[in-house]
């Protein structure tokens, strides 16, 4: 394995290829008692339209089904639960479907490699029945139902909605209780096939482990198997520039108004080190714009127009993305108003230099910070890897942004056509 | 209390440093100890509130969040909990080690000095805090009040404990009420200010890798004219006694999935030495995707997405929570009382057993690789709930055996019923 050691950090991560094509990671972390182990596949809810390499037909499936197959994947042939093995070692195992991928993490103080061979192994091994689907359908059906509850969840699935056209982010990851019911075993088998060959998939250990040891248990365990010769070509549609609506909104039994406001990024297909510089460059000019040192905040804090504050995320994905802000207001069309007014105005005054610098500074701190858990490390290196940045690519991005590319970005960004404003309304 | 140094700064104020050096930052909190009542829950709450918002060196969210940002994206944050009727109010502080911080050596000793001045050199107006801000934080405090039941799973949860704790100090919610809060004024809530730091007792957490005498230097100086008169804890009791016919609430809202909630009594207390042996109680029957519930109620009858016990240990007291088809109540309500019934009459499978201690063991060795839930257990050490150190912990939950695990399961009764549910008609329709 080749290591890669960032002084700054002090740290270092090894990395090697199998034959398969699986992409191996190891970061070793001294003084931890635990060990995160995170096997993920670049597969995730918005691919359900994709070509298979080998045919020229696109294959459709339902939506939520990624999601389900992750967790038709626990069960095993012999009727045993995955759950019951990782348990005699002491390992505490879970997974996850998000849009863009599906992982398979456990964390353990002990028995690493027993531990690893494990998920090495069922996550190679599906194992789906008519009847073991149709038992999920009822499980999944709950997790739908406790969704449809969670008003954070609604604000956030509706602005999406509103926001993509084609884009299947539009969509819940989870599918709906109807789609999930068109689920068989057959189309379960054709996903698995095309989305877990290892050649799609990447294995990060981080944690009190020995890379060249992870290294053996990865030769004695990944199957024998060609990578693709072709990419799986994922079929997401023609997503244009508007949006579908510019406002949405939905009653819930809430006490008051919660919104969610952003803005669609169109300049989309970038990934690698282009993707990289966007993402510290659109960071930096969210936390510029709607953070908590800058006007428009205190503006919309002090005025009570926001209860509690208001937070800022973005989304920098190759085939997508957008920034939002999110919080309470008994007026979120006001909000809406006074952010549009704070951007338009930044745009006449630029950025403060001096803003600017400390910003950078306070970005460093929290990028540092995510190196305390070995479960925020193998989360972050994950959601980076597929799209072709390494975790340690940040020391570099972070220190040689400038504070010209924040303008520029402040001018092109936040356009006010390509908004949405999500809202979730008391009932009643 | 191993690896844990105890700088006694007076009486009622220590410090306690936990010298990791495996960490990227360093933490630092102040906590102030009252006894969890009504009358004050609110007035604790809305002072974290209120001081967070404004010091005289940071008299602003904007000079405060730029200071933070020299300290290179320092964070502080506020918070008001309950340890069992022990109402904590802290103040934290988190920021890159010195070493970390290119050219900065004195990045440790900015942040501890800007944390003093948010908690000990308020904002003032007259007699009373800045009355603007006072307002302002009241309206967002009632608002987090009324908030708590957007959530429905934890808001049934909470409603449990508030029916089972009826009448005792555990029922107060930390946030307090919408009419305590509205009855504040900028005066009485200094005068509650002064009282309480009169009153004590401060403990003060550094934890990381740190030279632990500039801050000691600097905690000193600010707390000269603090002289506490508390040395002691609040103190919690478990509940007691025994309710001779389980009770059984129903609520509804406007929700397309019901929460079920069952309570039990377990007569034991977080310092008992048999507290170890609910701990693997809860393990078997509810604790993780082994356990009894998660087998059963989730993956045998297909009847909830989760389902599972946890331990209210302050107060003795267990809870199985399930979100399931309003329909379905009985069908669930049997199959939790039959897993119950079984760890009674001892069946309990040896892989059961052991898992769940492996998975015990796991979980109190993981504590040390999080910065807070280490100061979280030292907390716990100080007012004198978590007994052992962490070492001794993971032993004393290995050295339960089966048997242990059924003469406990003997104590555990049904208290009280709780179900959240929707309301249309019963039974949604399903796939």
């Amino acid at each position: 394995m080749n290591e890669v050691y960032n002084e700054l950090l002090n740290e270092r991560i090894f990395a090697g290829t199998h034959k398969s094509g699986l992409r191996v990671h190891v970061m070793p972390k001294k003084g931890y008692s635990k060990s995160y182990a995170i096997f993920g596949t670049q597969y995730g809810s918005i691919d359900s339209a994709f070509v298979i390499p080998g045919e020229s037909e696109p294959t459709y499936v339902p939506d939520g089904i990624a999601h389900f197959l992750e967790h038709k994947m626990f069960e095993q042939p012999d009727g045993s639960n995955v759950f019951a093995a990782y348990a005699q070692h002491g390992a505490n195992a879970n997974a996850f479907t998000s849009f863009n991928m599906t992982a398979y993490l456990y964390e353990a103080t002990q028995d690493v490699l027993e531990n690893l061979e494990i998920l090495l192994d069922f996550v190679q091994k599906p194992y789906f029945t008519d009847e073991n689907v149709q038992k999920e359908q009822g499980i999944i059906g709950q997790e739908i139902r406790m969704y449809d509850d969670d008003p954070g969840w609604r604000l956030m699935m509706n602005y999406l909605s509103a926001m993509y056209h084609t884009m299947p982010v539009n969509r819940d990851i989870a599918g709906t209780v109807e789609s999930i019911s068109q689920i068989t075993k057959e189309t379960l088998y054709t996903c698995y096939n095309t989305f877990y060959n290892l050649s799609n998939m990447v294995l990060f250990v981080v944690g009190d482990v020995d890379p060249e040891a992870v290294w053996a248990c990865v030769e004695r365990n990944a199957k024998e198997e060609m990578p693709f010769d072709k990419e799986i070509k994922r079929l997401y549609g023609e997503e244009p520039a508007s949006v579908v609506q510019s406002e949405i909104t939905q009653k819930l039994s809430v006490s008051v108004p919660m919104f969610m406001f952003g803005f669609k990024d169109n300049e989309t297909g970038l990934d690698g080190a282009a993707l990289l510089k966007k993402n510290v460059e659109l960071t930096l000019l969210a936390e510029l714009v709607f953070g908590k040192a800058g006007k428009l905040y205190n503006t919309l804090y002090d005025g009570g127009y926001i209860l509690g504050g208001m937070s800022a995320e973005l989304e920098c994905e190759k085939q997508y993305g957008h920034t939002l802000v999110t919080g309470e207001s008994k007026d979120p069309y006001k909000v809406k108003s006074l952010i549009l007014d704070g951007i338009a105005e930044l745009r006449r005054t630029g950025i403060d230099p001096d803003a600017f610098e400390r910003a950078k500074r306070a970005y460093w701190g929290r990028y540092v910070k995510q190196f305390n858990n070995v479960s925020g490390i193998a989360h972050g290196f994950l959601g980076n890897i597929f799209s072709g940045i390494h975790l340690f690519d940040y020391v570099d991005a972070i220190r040689n942004v400038t504070c010209d590319a924040v303008n520029a970005r402040l001018n092109t960004a936040y356009t006010e056509s390509q908004s949405v404003l999500s809202v979730i309304e008391p009932v009643e | 209390m191993d690896s844990v140094k105890c700088y006694s700064i007076k009486d009622g104020i220590h410090l306690y440093h936990i010298p990791v050096d495996k960490f990227k930052t360093l933490s630092i909190s102040i906590n102030i100890h009252r006894p969890l009542c009504r009358e004050e829950a609110s007035c604790n709450a809305l002072l974290t509130d209120v001081l967070a918002r404004g010091s005289r060196a940071y008299p602003d969210n904007a000079a405060l969040e730029r200071a933070l940002q020299d300290l290179y994206g320092a964070q502080f944050d506020t918070d008001v909990r309950k340890k069992g009727e022990d109402q904590i109010l802290t103040f934290g502080l988190g920021v890159l080690s010195d070493r970390y911080a290119p050219g900065d050596a004195e990045l440790s000793l900015a942040a501890t000095r800007l944390l003093l001045e948010m908690v000990l050199n308020p904002l003032l107006e007259g007699d009373g805090f800045r009355a603007d801000y006072v307002a302002q934080e009241k309206v967002n405090l009632i608002n987090d009040i009324e908030a708590i039941i957007n959530d429905k799973r934890e808001y049934a949860t909470l409603r449990l404990l508030q029916l089972m704790c009826e009448g005792e100090p555990y029922a107060v919610h930390e946030l307090g009420t919408v009419e305590d809060v509205e009855a504040i004024t900028p005066q009485s809530l200094y005068a509650h200010y002064r009282r309480i730091l009169a009153e004590g007792p401060i403990d003060i957490f550094v934890t990381g890798d740190v030279q632990i005498a500039g801050i000691l230097g600097e905690v000193t100086s600010y707390f000269k004219e603090i002289e506490p008169t508390r040395t002691v804890y609040p103190k919690t009791d478990i509940l007691s006694g025994h309710r001779s016919k389980a009770q059984e609430i129903t609520e509804t809202f406007d929700v397309a999935q019901a929460k079920l909630c069952m309570g039990y009594r377990t007569h034991t207390a977080p310092t008992d030495d048999d507290y170890y042996k609910l701990m693997v109680y809860n393990g078997i029957l509810g604790g993780g995707a082994h356990s009894k519930l998660f087998l059963n109620v989730r993956e045998k009858l297909s009847l909830a997405y989760y389902a599972g016990s946890r331990l209210e240990r302050f107060k003795g007291i267990l809870l199985i929570s399930a979100g399931i088809e309003m329909a379905n109540k009985q069908q669930a309500m049997d199959e939790i009382q039959l897993q119950v019934a079984a760890m009674r009459n001892g069946e309990i499978t040896e892989a059961e057993y052991s898992a769940t201690i492996l998975s015990l063991v796991n979980a109190i060795r993981s504590l040390g690789d999080n910065i807070n839930y280490l100061e979280d257990y030292y907390l716990g050490q100080v007012i004198g709930v978590d007994q052992v150190s962490l070492s001794q912990f993971a032993d004393k939950v290995e050295s339960v055996t089966l048997a242990d695990v059924v003469e406990i399961a003997a104590r555990v009764e049904l208290d009280t019923v709780y179900f959240l549910t929707g309301k249309g008609q019963q039974g949604g329709e399903q796939a």
